[in-house]
């Protein structure tokens, strides 16, 4: 019953007029990224982070997760219309998606992946509710020593699912962590990296990095044209309402794709992207009939759907009750909590709990928010997909810039834009994942922080990492996930030269 | 598809490993100055150094690989988007104080719209007039930011 009058409370703090409208600029905005093809959340929340500074703090991370699931929402709307997933965790939903468009069924796949979303969110959120409290429960006895156990696991779970080389993900990650190194070590005060920069003391800025690698890279190296040249698909609402056989059909994939999205949410590393593939391809495995997806399955189309809206919500666990994030953009709405003097992590269920509860609130509003902006309104973004990027990408250089510039009003962090921008378009080019990158920047500092306490504690003694039971348990998968793939990946070069 | 393709050096990834060899090497080197400490006390320079001797590791692998990488078709750099982009940045930088909101925001419209060799200066130069207003509004008149917003106002 606790829960029960903790989310009123939520709700009592979310139903302000200026909560409500953040909640619904974040979900709006979400959307519009999310539809537009090759702009992520990651962006959108790098763009309105500046914003986040003169908001409280319940506004604006009410916003920043509005725009997180808000874009799985929207990544949906131009998979399903015009093959091209709007976000990646939206790829699947093209196999069988855009089929039915192309059978003429576009509104009732719109329909069903927006039903689909809003359930599997709703099971997430409660899911969230339901565990949060107990897992920061057990965390409150983590120390040093389990914290930099859980973040090693969480920064090599980041890498090894990226995709790509994991060589490359690897690096990218430790890449990462070396860059949030620069600027003053809070322990000894001495200046690292900062070559005499007095604007490098407080280390790089974490909103011009994300700028950066995800504003300035993605415009240098984004394809040209328009992405919905030929997204003409006409959507009527009364076409929407699937028939009873599909619902019937429905059901099944929906159960499974919001389970096994709800787990993989939760765990670190794995986000909504996998969790939608996942839950295609069991779906495939448990179909009677797997010949039909591909062609147009709704089971197809329901069962990613379902999973990474769940994904979306469960992710949040680990962020908020153990300041561990599973994903890069939920490690930026934990830099923007830093930034605003919260601090996640068990405590922050004892200190935070409005805030808490209030984020949990936002999630259902927001959520039917989504629902009335992607069923009744589908036709204004299709229409926004045909926006040419000749005009979306000066106006996005704009809105960077500036952004940056307000923070301090100093234009230092445009350079820094530029500087990390370039770095960032070097990375793609090689294929350097950018995602893990940004994770070890975030999580770098902490990581070095329990490291340099835990050893402190132990004397020194580097064994208590594999002595103590749940920092074993850590070190254990964190290296299995490193070591695994190294095998298989030597194994497959010698089965290939005995080829040759 | 993979056995139609030659082998031969992946050089985007044999440049990339080494300038990380480099790069971390460097850094290893600046970290160490910052004095290593012991592992009951660890320095400032004990975390970045280690890290810095990680990724000149991987950045030898990434380079070692590349040698028996499949061949890939090579790299097309996007000079003309990375020149006109990194020239809007810039110009952004040197003239917000200056000039102001108002006369910035439509040149570098009008710059980063030539990333595109398809835009127009008529329609790029409307585009920025009409960002330069709502960001204006935005961020000075609802937000109450002190950005200059003309030359000598703000």
């Amino acid at each position: 019953m606790e829960i029960l009058s903790n989310i009123a409370g939520g709700f009592a703090t979310v139903l302000t007029v200026q909560n409500l409208l953040f909640c619904f600029a974040g979900v709006a905005m979400g959307t519009f990224i999310g539809v537009l093809p090759g702009l992520g959340a990651m962006l959108g929340i790098a763009l309105l982070l500046p914003v986040t500074y003169y908001l409280t703090p319940e506004a604006a991370i009410i916003m920043l997760a509005g725009i997180y699931y808000g874009g799985e929402y929207g990544g949906s709307i131009s998979a399903i219309l015009i093959n091209v997933p709007g976000t990646p965790s939206s790829a699947v939903a093209t196999l069988d998606g855009h089929e039915m468009t192309k059978q003429g069924r576009a509104a009732v796949a719109l329909f069903t992946s927006a039903v689909a979303s809003f359930a599997a969110g709703s099971v997430g959120i409660v899911l969230m509710m339901l565990f949060s409290p107990l897992i920061a429960q057990f965390a409150l006895s983590f120390g040093s020593l389990e914290y930099f156990s859980v973040l090693l696991l969480g920064l090599v779970g980041a890498a090894s699912v990226a995709k790509g080389a994991r060589v490359k993900a690897l690096l990218a990650v430790v890449l990462g962590v070396l860059l949030g190194s620069v600027g003053t070590d809070i322990s000894t005060g001495v200046q690292r990296y900062s070559f005499g920069v007095p604007e490098f003391i407080t280390g790089i800025s974490l909103v011009a990095l994300a700028m950066g690698v995800f504003g300035f890279a993605e415009i240098v190296s984004s394809s040209e044209g328009t992405a919905g040249a030929h997204g003409k698909a006409r959507i009527r609402l009364r076409d929407m309402v699937p028939s009873r056989a599909e619902i019937r059909a429905s059901l099944g994939p929906f159960r499974r794709g919001t389970a096994v999205g709800a787990f993989l949410g939760a765990l670190p590393g794995t986000g909504p992207t996998i969790a939608s593939f996942m839950a295609y391809s069991l779906e495939k495995r448990v179909s009677r009939d797997p010949g039909r997806f591909g062609k147009g399955a709704i089971e197809g189309l329901v069962a990613p759907e379902s999973a990474n809206n769940a994904a979306a919500q469960t992710a949040f666990i680990p962020t908020l009750t153990l300041g561990i994030p599973g994903t890069a953009t939920m490690a930026l709405i934990l830099g923007a909590l830093i930034i605003q003097g919260i601090q996640p992590g068990p405590r922050l269920m004892v200190e935070n709990e409005e805030l808490f509860w209030a984020l949990i609130a936002s999630f259902w509003i927001g959520n039917l928010f989504l629902l009335i902006l992607n069923i009744p309104l589908v036709g204004l973004w299709v229409r926004l997909v045909r926006i040419p990027y000749r005009f979306l990408f000066p106006s996005i250089i704009c809105l960077i810039s500036l952004g940056v510039y307000s923070v301090q009003l100093s234009p230092f962090g445009v350079f820094v834009v530029i500087g990390t921008g370039m770095l960032g378009y070097g990375m793609r080019v090689v294929g350097i994942p950018a995602a893990p990158f940004l994770m070890g920047f975030i999580l770098g500092p902490p990581m070095e922080e329990n490291l340099r306490r835990a050893l402190m504690l132990a004397r020194g003694d580097f064994t208590v990492f594999v002595t103590s039971p749940i920092s074993a348990v850590c070190v254990l998968l964190a290296s299995a996930a490193i070591v695994w793939p190294t095998m298989t990946w030597g194994y497959g070069a010698l089965k290939r030269r005995r080829r040759v | 598809m993979r056995d139609q393709q030659s082998r031969g050096v992946n050089q985007s990834d044999l440049v990339a490993g080494l300038a990380v060899v480099i790069g971390c090497g460097v850094a290893a080197w600046i970290g160490a100055g910052y004095g290593l400490g012991t592992p009951r006390r660890m320095g400032a320079g004990a975390f970045p150094f280690v890290l810095s001797l990680l990724g000149m590791g991987l950045g030898a692998l990434v380079a070692v690989m590349s040698v028996t990488a499949p061949q890939q078709p090579p790299v097309a750099l996007r000079w003309r988007r990375l020149f006109y982009v990194t020239a809007s940045f810039l110009l952004f930088a040197v003239a917000i104080e200056p000039l102001g909101l108002l006369l910035t925001i439509p040149l570098v419209t009008v710059i980063g719209a030539k990333a595109d060799p398809t835009a127009k200066l008529g329609e790029s130069a409307l585009l920025g007039i009409g960002l330069a207003l709502a960001l204006w509004v935005v961020f000075v008149r609802l937000l109450g930011l002190g950005i200059p917003v003309l030359p000598g106002v703000g």
